[in-house]
């Protein structure tokens, strides 16, 4: 079987708000960039992101929006990395608005922000309830201006890695509409295959969001840092985890438990609904968990926006509404809507440098590998993200990657040869085979189904020592039955069975990696929370941890945290 | 009331080109509750009874557009349409195709490359006062701080801004397979957006919307495209205002179509009313001879008014008053 | 007796005769008083509108007028004049500063809109109004084994939100007035996919290629479903069906004047002899026999 060989500057992995800026930034500077992404770029998830993005304009400063991140990230975010993503904030909004984004704008003509979670100063800057779809079409389009390719629906299989170089020189990937494999060699490789929510049984994610550019780090024998670090949004829907934004918080909503009472006032005294994300979520299935619940199965609990008034709610929030009334059939004017934790943001990811260069251990880099955007780790969030920072990391770092990458390429002119195809596809090829090879015809649905209800019970809001040893031995189970699963459908023209049991694969890996991590870290910060460790301990554990595989085996380490001007302090809600 | 169990039929067109000469139905029964899309039934057949069913979807929440199928014709976003609402229009059977049934790559799957050609066609990007061109410089881009704009010159978009690129409208218009060039209700929608956008320095945006065979002269006006448009944008108010944008541009003033809505209108300053044959005459000019053997079997059957005074409103004077006043 | 302003629009007074002959035939039949508006203007056509919607905006409010002062309801017998009606409609009672500019400048002429006429459809007016047990009553020649084809068009119920209360709320995408109108009497209604495409008239004038294109497909799949005829409520509609009808020779009526065969009413009063697409041997052929007249 002939497998071609394409040879280029740069390869993107990822078309998301992070690997546009990322193209961009290297088609400009003249070098040969290639966008692959298994979606077309309009339907990544940064689409989805609905309540705005943070800058410190006007009279706010970058400074107070550096705090409130830094205490957000339950102090586990590092200074420089978040003196980059405030300081740099300002500047991508006039972006923004130059290449045509429709901010929503004050009386006086200037761009309208709203207060959100945890901040100390309205600095979300919006566009109604859909400020991620703007975004991630003016970078398109910015992308387009400059001419970028882009190639969709290729899925990415294998990162092709030299460990004796310490050098990434490209990827394997799938045309998804045909099935031929590609291996495409290139200098700089960026990954920006955003985040893996997908893992949990409840979440706000696409289904596309299943962390593959984390399976392929471990299969390279890479590492994965904060892993443990699940965000829960507070409100998704109860029924489907479809992401009602904080926006409705931010406006004005409030949530209430089975009695009616506004139970916030008794978790967070001070920021009430718009305490972070993680103090509200546990709140939220604590008073699930003692019997308040709401809904038919008692496994939601009210958001309540009536008050607003149908004018503010049609002109503030549409979308929201529109939703909320499509797919639970509730009609937040009318009525309370149910809502719940929902597995929404993952710190985690690829460790990666300020230049976004990604990390081999902490004092050395992976040559021509970078990474941005939901699957990285800089850390600009820490334990926690604040709602608003995730589309400015996606577009900072995005650009940083970029730029570093072409910067790199132009000094260091390397130029990985184009080696023979066969063997390089070899690894991803077999992988291929072995899903077709079992003589048992397992279906690998119902294994997806009992990782992601084990996720969310055993390792999602609260997490314990027992819960999650059973976790850890139910994955090691299921991905030994994976094993024997054959894929039914053999046809070569856009196998979605195959796609979704590659996606599964990468799926128990990253998992287990989530797990492992939560299972070593033995104190509560931020949404890592543990019932037998509920407390923070900075002394021992103001730390990022790295896990890898080794020999089979998950293998973990920790890095200090970069510290700053801030020192811990309690977290107040 | 939410967890009522009903029973729906579904006929949805399988085709996977390795296996299959021709597409064909195949019929599942499933049940559903109140809150279930049809995206819910879709993943339940390829779950529970044939994994090998293959359909685009990602965000689950009508925002990514890659969901778009055809339920008896009809184009929706299947990951946000009830089920319970299609069995209230079109029955307990639903019939389900991909959105073209021409260019299908497996199942619902289709090949879209028509349609994304067409969108990058009409310059799909804001060509701002700092930027001369792709090959500017570095220093191009960005910030000569944020632009001064009113939420009223947004809302006159009428979230033409908000096109999701699904293709439900593409996709649903008539003109598309009689006329393949015609660039079609999102890429003329997307560059409405543009040439109304202030802040935009491209000057020839007019000029792609104006093309026989591509731009908005094309459309029929059928209003399909607004009435499926799951983002509510209304496509043909665009169309029909680039429509008058063009018209009220001193650079396209020829052709047959100018002549037709400039000869419109002055028909019904005439007469209150219109009449065709005139207009016809005015419009077409020397081309109007192909249409004389209709004319003259029109007026065999009593259908030709010779009387170019003829329909005449009797308050033909007040209309022309009321039309002079706002010219 | 019920009765109407009848807002007879343009193509009627002139290229199709038929439709204003017929449904006047009808009315009196059913004994549905239709009062037509003679000073009314021309609705715009979906074309004025391209041009200066204000100025579309505001011919039609003056249009409403007319049936207001008559303290009726304003009832049109095209499909483009009934979107363009309800939209102007729905515009002017939804946005009062619009209707405050358009008020302004009627006050010259001493008019004034206040949206007390409803626009309405002469289908619904006959299925509503005057109920299908009445159709039924006056149906003396029973169209038994003629196989019909209705052809709605495009612009009768779309876009919905705004068209649903001039049109019983029927679904753009399977309406069934003229299948239930055509079963009443006493015919075979022939449902087909493309009963609800667009004819492509409003561009026919200067692209009659995609015209053609349109109305051969239409054509073609209505025989296909084994059509003997074909009826439509929209003269646009009909005259492009027509116009462009190439080699096929299915007649194209229009509803009403199916019903005046039904109730056997005068072959010259229908406005038969306008109907390029109908050859009178032909038709009656198509047609059973002239059974006993009931008294």
């Amino acid at each position: 079987m002939h497998t071609t060989v394409e040879q280029w500057d740069v390869i993107v992995l990822g078309a998301g708000l992070a690997g546009i800026s990322a193209a961009i930034e290297t088609k400009k500077r003249g070098l040969r960039t290639l966008v692959l992404s298994k979606v077309h770029p309009l339907r990544s998830h940064s689409g989805a992101a609905q309540g705005g993005i943070n800058a410190a304009l006007y009279y706010d400063t970058p400074r107070s929006h550096i705090k409130d991140t830094i205490i957000g990230s339950d102090y586990l975010a590092d200074q420089d990395a978040v003196d980059i993503l405030c300081n740099s904030a300002p500047r991508i909004i006039q972006h923004l608005d130059n290449r045509g984004a429709l901010f929503n704008r004050t009386e006086d003509g200037m761009i309208a922000q709203r207060p959100f979670g945890a901040q100390s100063y309205p600095r979300t800057c919006f566009v109604k309830d859909r400020t991620g779809l703007v975004c991630l079409n003016t970078m398109y389009e910015e992308a387009l201006f400059y001419g970028v390719e882009f190639r969709s629906e290729w899925y990415a299989l294998d990162l092709l890695y030299n460990p004796a170089e310490q050098t990434a020189y490209g990827l394997t990937a799938m045309n998804l509409v045909n099935s031929s494999i590609h291996v495409f060699i290139g200098a700089e490789v960026i990954l920006a295959g955003g985040g893996y929510g997908r893992a949990f049984s409840r979440t706000s994610n696409a289904y596309a969001n299943t962390g593959d550019t984390l399976g392929m780090i471990i299969r390279a024998g890479l590492s994965l840092q904060d892993m443990e670090f699940v965000q829960f949004h507070p409100t998704g829907l109860a029924d489907s985890g479809i992401l009602i934004s904080e926006a409705a918080r931010g406006e004005g909503g409030i949530l209430l438990n089975s009695e009616g009472e506004r139970f916030m006032q008794n978790y967070a005294p001070h920021k009430l609904e718009l305490a972070p994300r993680d103090i509200v979520s546990r709140a939220c299935e604590t008073e699930i968990r003692e019997g308040r619940g709401v809904g038919p199965r008692k496994d939601g609990i009210y958001l309540d926006v009536r008050h607003l008034g149908a004018p503010h709610i049609h002109s503030r929030l549409p979308e929201l509404y529109d939703l909320a009334l499509t797919l639970q059939g509730e009609n937040m004017i009318e009525e309370p809507i149910r809502i719940a934790p929902t597995a929404h943001y993952s710190m985690g990811g690829i460790p990666t440098d300020t230049r976004a260069q990604v990390k081999k251990d902490i004092n050395s880099l992976v040559r021509g590998l970078y990474a941005a955007g939901e699957c990285a780790c800089v850390s600009v969030h820490g334990a926690n993200r604040l709602g608003g920072n995730s589309l400015l990391e996606a577009i900072v770092y995005g650009r940083r990657a970029g730029r570093s990458a072409a910067e790199d390429a132009l000094l260091n002119k390397y130029t990985p040869s184009a080696k023979d195809g066969e063997h390089e596809a070899s690894f991803s090829l077999e992988r291929l085979q072995s899903l077709y090879l079992s003589e048992k015809s397992l279906g690998f649905f119902e294994l997806r189904d009992r990782l992601r209800n084990e996720m969310m019970r055993r390792s999602g809001i609260f997490r314990s020592a027992d819960d999650m040893s059973i976790a850890r031995e139910t994955i090691y189970h299921l991905a030994g039955e994976f094993r024997r699963c054959r894929v039914q459908d053999i046809t070569p023209f856009y196998n979605t069975e195959l796609q979704e049991a590659l996606e599964f694969e990468n799926m128990l890996l990253y998992s287990s990696a989530i797990v492992e991590s939560a299972l070593a870290r033995k104190e509560s910060r931020g949404a890592h929370y543990r019932s037998d460790f509920p407390h923070r301990d900075d002394k021992n554990w103001r730390n990022h941890s790295v896990f890898c595989f080794k020999e089979n085996k998950g293998s973990i380490h920790y890095n200090p945290v970069l510290s700053g001007s801030f020192a811990p302090e309690e977290r107040y809600g | 009331m939410a967890n009522k169990v009903e029973k729906a039929t579904l006929l949805i067109q399988r085709f996977d080109p390795y296996t299959d000469k021709t597409p064909h139905f195949t019929e599942y029964v499933l049940e559903y509750r109140r809150n279930d899309q049809l995206l819910d039934l879709f993943n339940r057949i390829k779950t529970d009874r044939d994994s090998t069913f293959s359909y685009r979807r990602s965000c689950r929440h009508g925002i990514c557009g890659s969901c778009a199928v055809k339920v008896n014709g009809k184009p929706i976003l299947a990951c946000r349409t009830p089920v319970h609402e299609l069995i209230d229009e079109f029955g307990p059977t639903l019939t389900v195709t991909p959105i073209d049934t021409e260019k299908i790559i497996h199942d619902l799957v289709i090949d879209m490359d028509e349609f994304w050609k067409k969108h990058d066609k009409i310059s799909p990007f804001l060509t701002p006062q700092q930027h001369s061109g792709p090959q500017s410089s570095l220093q191009g881009s960005s910030i000569q701080g944020e632009t001064l704009f009113f939420d009223s010159s947004s809302a006159s978009l009428g979230d033409a801004d908000y096109c999701i690129q699904c293709g439900a409208c593409y996709y649903v218009c008539p003109v598309i397979s009689v006329q393949p060039s015609f660039l079609g209700p999102a890429a003329l929608t997307k560059a409405f957006r543009f040439i109304n956008d202030p802040r935009d320095t491209q000057s020839d945006r007019l000029e792609v919307v104006f093309q026989p065979q591509e731009g908005v002269w094309e459309c029929i006006k059928c209003l399909k495209c607004t009435e499926v448009c799951p983002k509510h944008i209304d496509p043909f108010s665009k169309i029909s205002r680039l429509h008058s944008q063009v018209i009220l541009s001193s650079q396209y003033t020829s052709g047959s179509r100018i002549r037709h809505t400039k000869g419109f209108q002055l028909d019904l300053l005439l007469n209150g009313m219109l009449n065709e044959l005139p207009l016809a005459l005015f419009a077409l000019r020397i081309g109007f001879i192909k249409m004389a053997i209709r004319g003259i079997r029109m007026l065999f059957h009593g259908k030709v008014v010779l009387n170019p005074f003829k329909p005449r409103s009797k308050g033909y004077k007040q209309i022309r008053k009321l039309m002079r006043d706002s010219q | 007796m019920k009765r109407y302003a009848l807002y007879p629009g343009c193509n009627p007074k002139m290229a199709e005769p038929e439709l204003l002959k017929s449904v006047h035939t009808i009315a009196t039949h059913l004994n549905i008083e239709l009062i037509e508006l003679d000073k009314v203007s021309c609705c715009g056509g979906a074309h004025l509108q391209d041009k200066n919607p204000f100025q579309a905006l505001l011919l039609n409010a003056r249009n409403f007028t007319y049936a207001e002062r008559l303290q009726l309801d304003m009832v049109s017998i095209c499909n483009t004049c009934q979107y363009v009606l309800s939209e102007a409609h729905h515009r002017l009672t939804n946005d009062p500063e619009v209707k405050r500019q358009i008020n302004l400048r009627l006050r010259s002429q001493k008019r004034r809109f206040q949206g007390t006429s409803r626009p309405r459809n002469f289908l619904y007016v006959l299925l509503e109004d005057i109920g299908r047990s009445e159709i039924r009553r006056h149906v003396v020649r029973p169209l038994t084994g003629l196989r019909v084809a209705p052809f709605y068009g495009c612009h009768l119920f779309s876009p919905r939100e705004i068209q649903k209360s001039s049109t019983g709320n029927e679904s753009p995408w399977s309406p069934t007035s003229l299948e239930t109108i055509i079963g009443d009497l006493g015919a075979t209604p022939v449902s087909y996919p493309k009963k609800t495409q667009c004819c492509g008239f409003h561009s026919s004038l200067y692209q009659p290629h995609t015209s053609a294109s349109l109305v051969d497909t239409i054509l073609s799949e209505a025989e296909s479903f084994g059509a003997d005829l074909m009826i439509t409520p929209c003269p646009l509609c009909h005259a492009n069906l027509e116009a462009f009808s190439g080699s096929h020779t299915m007649p194209v009526l229009y509803y009403q004047q199916l019903m005046g065969l039904a109730y056997d009413l005068s072959w010259k009063q229908l406005g038969l002899h306008h109907n390029m697409s109908v050859r009178r041997r032909s038709l009656e052929n198509l047609l059973p026999p002239v059974s006993v007249h009931f008294s």
